[in-house]
């Protein structure tokens, strides 16, 4: 009696809670039907597990649940408004190598546009600079608005950079030039790492970047964190892969509208590719061959797929149409969530264990009135960190500002006449 | 069997060429003249072309009715009867069976810039802002039209037959649209929606302050609606010299006057010729405003000039002002979910279309966009959704018209397409499922009775992919 009181103790002051009558979609390739979670400290306890009495529960109403979306490319949080320069944190002007541009630094959790993305199911971005060939540092951070709880020094973090026919035109014309300029720097990066400093006779050589630079491109070379390269073109992503292997990197390709012709090689090195099904197109001259069965054919040949709705600003909500749209060009639907859940969390999560219900991961778990791809289906309730979310944003503030009232503001117009 | 039939559609690939549309004649603007043909009752029994029913499909007809399942009779280029059931027995004709596929009017689109921003993007495609003064009354998107943009046969794809083809929004007047079938041709003029009324794009707002701020201006909003007021006012008094010329001929033919004495005409002005149409109510005014009261300011200077706002583009904040746009018939070309990309998108809201909806005003989903002209269906179901977070619901035949017929009234060719209904064009959309889903993919599009596209034969590619693929 006494033993079960002090568990029912326990399981009170620890905030355990449960969602029942839900099939689950765990992120990781399966499904649960009339299925439960219990949720303890932030984290998922138990699957379908027994659930202590006296827990609050909560009835799903045979909704569907799902982990948060991540979306893997996002400046979410990095820019209010696109126009207004002094809003945007996410470029490095006029610089074309800037591993050092640490743009969580930047991030504001209560940008105003968090809570509009985050309403469709989106729990966590990686945050990416977008400027220059090499762009920055990203880090993934979790969408609860916390002023206070960043993961400044924990971060699971990326290198961002970008190779195609534009990043090359910044370094003075050809791509060659491009592969030349990277190749110096990481081997100046490697020196630096290796000895603290670099000599040339008894000179001190000059660096191809500043040292802070140099530094910055170390956890690529300890292989604690990958390069996301913007690549298009088929051959371009080949030269990234030898890149790559040269210097013992993890890499990532981005966009990669037509990775689909080297999958083999992809595959074969499991370099995830992410993409964003759609919007594919013959927009330049490196994505001439692009096609809308992109998903589809990389997942059947084994690359690791993530989706991206590659946003600036207002796109990480459509993360799940575009989710559809692979669903669509042939993935499952339980292809498709991996691809915008436990992929990218495997990826980019670092620490923090992410991006599926299961035992152990972190509680961002999102209720759905019906197939979270329907996009006539909706967010019924969200938790992060087993903290519920609201669902209100300043559209919905607006709406219902002018909604019934439009009297009102019809009638000063008319008194213009 | 039923794949023979469909064969006897005749696949029309995207070649230059293929099909040719109607001839299109220039004509002076004046009062009277060039005004959208009438849809004309139709003679049936002298009616030419070869007949098709199809049946088993639930048809969508945005025209208020469902039938489930119904026909689709087609002569020719026309829609000859549609309803509910198996239809008639039609002697000679082709019977397609669709059992379990959805059909709905041809996707329109009232704003696109494919072929005057064609793929590749790059700086030799870029022709549509003629961005060099800002008023450009003189300019038509017409003659900046790369037919051969691949993203007219993805268009397609996506059901869309119809698009209005618009000016970029960097002047104050950026110059008429083109209104085009998105048949496979090899001049925009080919493709032009014979018997449409021109169109003409007007901006305001952030982009013509913006271009031209430190160009001569206008810097400021108040510069724009000055220059607006000067456009228009030029035009008026251009309009009173030509209706007095037109008044003054009409006297000299009544009394059958000699040649000498033939009443001069006022020197021709293309731009003022552009905008006397816009006076004169036959060209349609397609106007690129954000917020609320600029919109308010534009309907008060189009009240000054007497003439009519037919659509406001983007429009996020039209749900401020949704009764007035409401009572004064100015239809509303917007979005399911952008905003905030610039200080006059800030308030966008995703439940403007509703809004503007029940407001009793034509709401449109347009694209702006090269992609999301691909999924307008999809934009919709988004626009829905949000409306019903306010308790708003809406029939699927409500949601259809928001990328079909409304966007044709919004072009002035809703007598012509926009919904599945007798004597109408033959454009429509045949799809694999019910279209307000995300998985629905059109099986088939047809533009005036042609299979323009089946997913059984793949997107036609154009001719820049061509061997490159």
């Amino acid at each position: 009696m006494m033993v079960s009181n002090i568990v029912m103790l326990s399981v009170l002051l620890s905030n355990a809670w449960a969602i029942e009558n839900v099939s689950i979609w765990d992120g990781a390739g399966q499904a649960f039907d009339k299925s439960h979670v219990l949720v303890e400290g932030g984290k998922i306890r138990s699957v379908g597990g027994p659930i202590p009495e006296g827990t609050t529960r909560i009835d799903g109403k045979g909704g569907i649940l799902t982990p948060g979306f991540i979306e893997a490319f996002s400046q979410l949080g990095l820019t209010e408004v696109g126009a207004v320069k002094n809003t945007n944190d996410y470029v490095w002007r006029d610089r074309e190598f800037t591993p050092a541009l640490d743009v969580l630094k930047a991030f504001n959790p209560k940008s105003i546009r968090i809570p509009t993305e985050r309403r469709q199911g989106v729990t966590r971005v990686m945050l990416a600079p977008r400027s220059g060939v090499l762009s920055g540092t990203g880090a993934m951070v979790c969408l609860n608005g916390n002023l206070r709880d960043l993961p400044l020094d924990k971060a699971r973090t990326a290198l961002f950079g970008r190779v195609n026919g534009r990043s090359a035109n910044g370094v003075g014309g050809s791509r060659a030039i491009l592969w030349l300029e990277l190749e110096e720097i990481f081997s100046d990066a490697k020196l630096l790492k290796a000895k603290g400093r670099l000599h040339e006779g008894r000179n001190l050589r000059d660096l191809s970047l500043r040292a802070d630079q140099l530094e910055a491109l170390f956890p690529l070379l300890e292989r604690r964190v990958p390069l996301v390269l913007e690549v298009n073109r088929a051959v371009d992503i080949l030269r990234a892969l030898d890149f790559s292997q040269k210097w013992n990197l993890k890499m990532v390709i981005k966009g990669g509208a037509e990775s689909w012709l080297v999958a083999t090689e992809l595959a074969e090195m499991k370099v995830p590719v992410i993409v964003r099904p759609g919007q594919q197109g013959p927009w330049d001259f490196d994505s001439i061959s692009s096609r809308d069965d992109l998903p589809k054919l990389l997942q059947d040949a084994g690359v690791p797929l993530i989706i991206s709705a590659f946003g600036y600003f207002q796109n990480a909500g459509r993360l799940r149409q575009e989710a559809a749209f692979g669903i669509r060009a042939g993935l499952t639907k339980a292809e498709a969530l991996t691809a915008i859940s436990w992929r990218p969390a495997q990826l980019f999560s670092g620490e923090a264990y992410v991006g599926r219900i299961a035992k152990g991961a972190d509680a961002d778990l999102v209720l759905w009135n019906g197939d979270p791809f329907e996009l006539n289906h909706s967010v019924e309730r969200m938790w992060i960190r087993g903290e519920k979310q609201s669902l209100e944003d300043r559209a919905l503030l607006l709406a219902k500002r002018y909604y019934g009232k439009l009297k009102v503001f019809h009638e000063l117009p008319m008194a213009l006449e | 069997m039923i794949r023979t039939l469909v064969l006897w559609f005749g696949v029309c690939g995207y070649m230059p060429g293929c099909i040719t549309a109607g001839g299109h004649t220039s004509k002076v603007l004046v009062k009277g003249v060039a005004k959208p043909s009438e849809n004309k009752e139709i003679d049936w029994a002298k009616a030419q072309g070869p007949q098709r029913l199809i049946r088993g499909a639930t048809i969508l007809t945005a025209a208020g009715a469902v039938y489930a399942p119904g026909y689709l009779w087609i002569q020719g280029s026309k829609i000859r009867e549609v309803g509910v059931g198996d239809g008639p027995e039609i002697p000679g004709s082709m019977i397609v069976e669709r059992n379990g596929q959805f059909i709905t009017p041809g996707i329109i689109d009232t704003h696109s810039h494919m072929g005057v921003y064609a793929s590749p993007s790059v700086r030799a495609h870029s022709d549509g802002n003629e961005s060099t003064g800002p008023i450009t009354a003189e300019v038509s998107a017409e003659h900046g039209i790369w037919p051969l943009d691949p993203n007219m046969p993805r268009a397609v794809a996506g059901g869309v037959t119809t698009v209005q083809i618009l000016p970029g929004s960097a002047n104050l007047i950026g110059g008429r649209s083109a209104v085009i079938k998105l048949r496979p041709a090899n001049s925009a003029r080919a493709m032009l929606f014979s018997g449409a009324p021109s169109g003409l794009k007007i901006a305001c707002g952030e982009n013509p302050k913006g271009v031209y701020g430190t160009r001569g201006g206008p810097r400021t909003r108040m510069g724009n609606i000055a220059g607006f007021r000067e456009a228009f006012q030029n035009a008026a008094e251009y309009k009173q010299r030509w209706d007095k010329h037109l008044k003054e001929l009409g006297v000299w033919k009544e009394k059958k006057g000699k040649e000498d004495d033939k009443p001069d005409p006022p020197s021709r002005d293309f731009g003022m010729e552009t905008l006397m149409g816009v006076l004169n109510g036959e060209i349609l005014v397609h106007y690129h405003c954000y917020r609320a009261d600029e919109m308010n300011i534009m309907l008060d200077l189009a009240k000054e000039y007497g003439f009519k706002i037919r659509s406001f583009h983007h429009a996020l904040e039209a749900y401020k002002l949704a009764d007035r746009l409401a009572k004064e018939g100015v239809s509303v070309s917007t979005w399911a979910d952008w905003w905030g990309f610039k200080m006059e998108a800030y308030d966008g809201i995703r439940h403007n279309v509703a809004i503007v909806h029940k407001a009793g005003a034509r709401a449109i989903i347009h694209s702006d966009s090269e992609t999301d002209i691909r999924h307008l269906n999809h934009e919709a179901v988004k626009a829905r959704v949000a409306g019903a977070e306010l308790g708003l619901t809406f029939t699927d035949d409500d949601v259809l018209k928001w990328f079909t017929l409304n966007p044709a009234w919004a072009l002035g060719i809703d007598h012509r397409v926009g919904s599945l209904e007798a004597g109408k064009d033959a454009d429509f959309v045949i799809w694999d499922g019910h279209p307000l889903t995300s998985y629905a993919k059109a099986s088939e599009v047809f533009i005036d009775g042609h299979r323009t596209y089946s997913q059984e034969v793949g997107l036609a590619i154009s001719d820049f992919e061509l061997g490159q693929r």
